[in-house]
């Protein structure tokens, strides 16, 4: 990988990954170190990095990046069966902006993965390879989350 | 083991199992010849038709129930679930894809719910940008750039250093008035101060230990032996006294008209400490060594630099200067030194 096709990765994918990251731990600076990071290594193994995968590389490492920060911080939740009632406000009605809360409430393996499919539109295979999960337990969690988004923005339009 | 008619049964069941090799079966036909009884026996074994069981007909009607999905397994999934995120996820076969569209199609309520799981698919913030994509982004220069760089900061340091050395050398000429105190470490670990002051005639012509007197002395003693400084302090023996200080292995001979607050060190013109630290370089020939460094640039780089020098009629320095590239730079020197 050369500087120039490194520079090109930093314009294409960087406001991916660090959406990406960003929507999952809702915090700027987490985010930005993340993502810097991820570059970081990126430059460092860019000897060894396909150029053809260097965005499914920067994903991987951010995502892992990610996890271990949140497992250090303590701050992983499981919300897998929690079902909690949505809450709104009649200015915050756009449907995005309740789905976005809605992944919130996630499970950390769920929401990254869900993110990646409807986001960066990876396929089952891309996104195992990013997360290390199989591809079984990848759809099983985008099915999964789905149900919940469903469930989550049914209510909403029962109560609208 | 024998055949007998306590473990006969044994071997009518291994015979229509087809257990029993040749002679074991040879052994039993023998043995149902000699029992009669038991050959009756075995002949209704032979029929089959009492003692094997015939499989049931009837089959589990609810199989549907049991079976899992080909990949999901997950309990809350229902069937129509499924079939509509397969949809959306447009991994649906096409049998499946039938029976959605009939479920659809039949049922209002269905409709609804597939509408809702087609809102759940995410849209990213397009407004959300990563702002420091400058400070992750990396440049090399070029390799030709780097030599040229490189050689412009070699030949403009050469240059600078003689410069630098010029103007020390006019500073020693313009001579110091007023109180000097120079102070330095020898190699017999003594340290000596020398007062000398022009305006004060305190001391004799013999005690006036002049900056310039010290920096010969320095040149000159920094390879010495002890003996040399002893003869040194002999000579101005009369007018020093020997003080114990608090530093290891020091000593220091102070002006005996001066008290020691008066010789502390914060007393000392810097002005006079910095030509004596410089003066170890005056030794060295600081043009042989700018022409030098500016000759291996000019092979390593094979660049052009030059570096030429003019001289007065008294030998000194007048005009120094230096081009590369069609840059030049000069500095010219008062004529009268």
């Amino acid at each position: 990988m050369t500087v120039q096709e490194y520079n090109t990765s930093v314009n294409s994918f960087s406001d991916n990954v660090y959406r990406f990251i960003l929507k999952s731990v809702k915090d700027k600076d987490k985010a930005k170190d993340i993502t810097q990071d991820s570059y970081e290594k990126l430059w460092i193994n860019r000897l060894s990095v396909d150029r053809e995968k260097v965005k499914s590389y920067l994903f991987s490492t951010a995502y892992h990046t990610m996890i271990d920060m949140i497992r250090r911080e303590k701050k992983f939740a499981n919300y897998e069966t929690v079902f909690e009632e949505p809450s709104y406000e009649s200015e915050n009605c756009d449907l995005q902006e309740i789905l976005h809360s809605a992944i919130q409430k996630l499970p950390e393996d769920q929401k990254a993965v869900i993110l990646l499919r409807d986001y960066e539109d990876y396929s089952y295979k891309e996104i195992s390879d990013i997360t290390k999960l199989s591809e079984a337990q990848v759809k099983t969690y985008i099915y999964r989350a789905r149900i919940f988004l469903k469930h989550y923005i049914g209510k909403l339009e029962n109560v609208i | 083991m024998k055949i007998t008619k306590h473990n006969y049964e044994i071997f009518f069941i291994d015979y229509f199992d087809g257990n029993l090799n040749e002679s074991r079966e040879k052994e039993l036909f023998n043995f149902l010849d000699k029992n009669p009884l038991l050959k009756e026996e075995f002949e209704c074994f032979d029929n089959g038709e009492n003692v094997k069981l015939i499989p049931d007909s009837k089959v589990f009607a609810k199989k549907s129930m049991l079976k899992h999905n080909t990949f999901v397994d997950v309990q809350e999934i229902s069937e129509i679930d499924y079939l509509m995120i397969s949809d959306l996820e447009k991994d649906i076969k096409p049998e499946q894809k039938t029976q959605l569209d009939n479920l659809l199609a039949s049922n209002p309520k269905c409709f609804n719910e597939y509408n809702l799981f087609g809102k759940t698919k995410l849209e990213y913030d397009s407004k959300i940008e990563f702002k420091y994509k400058n400070r992750i982004k990396r440049t090399l220069l070029p390799m030709g750039t780097i030599r040229t760089t490189l050689s412009i900061a070699a030949a403009a340091t050469a240059f600078l250093l003689i410069i630098n050395q010029l103007n020390f050398n006019d500073s020693l000429n313009e001579g110091n008035n007023g109180r000097n105190i120079s102070l330095r470490n020898t190699n017999s670990k003594m340290a000596l101060f020398s007062q000398s002051q022009n305006d004060n005639n305190s001391l004799n012509t013999s005690n006036k230990y002049t900056f310039k007197q010290a920096t010969h002395k320095i040149n000159n003693t920094i390879n010495n032996s002890v003996s040399e400084q002893d003869s040194l302090n002999a000579t101005n023996h009369s007018n020093y006294q020997e003080i114990k200080v608090p530093v290891k292995h020091e000593r220091i001979l102070i002006s005996g008209t001066e008290n020691i607050n008066s010789l502390k060190i914060k007393n000392t013109e810097k002005k006079l400490l910095q030509p004596e630290d410089k003066s170890f370089i005056s030794n060295v020939n600081l043009w042989a060594i700018a022409e030098t460094g500016v000759k291996t640039w000019n092979a390593v780089t094979n660049s052009d630099a030059s570096l030429n020098n003019k001289y007065n009629e008294k030998g000194g320095i007048e005009k120094l200067s230096f081009s590369y590239k069609g840059i030049k730079f000069s500095k010219s020197f008062n004529k009268n030194k």
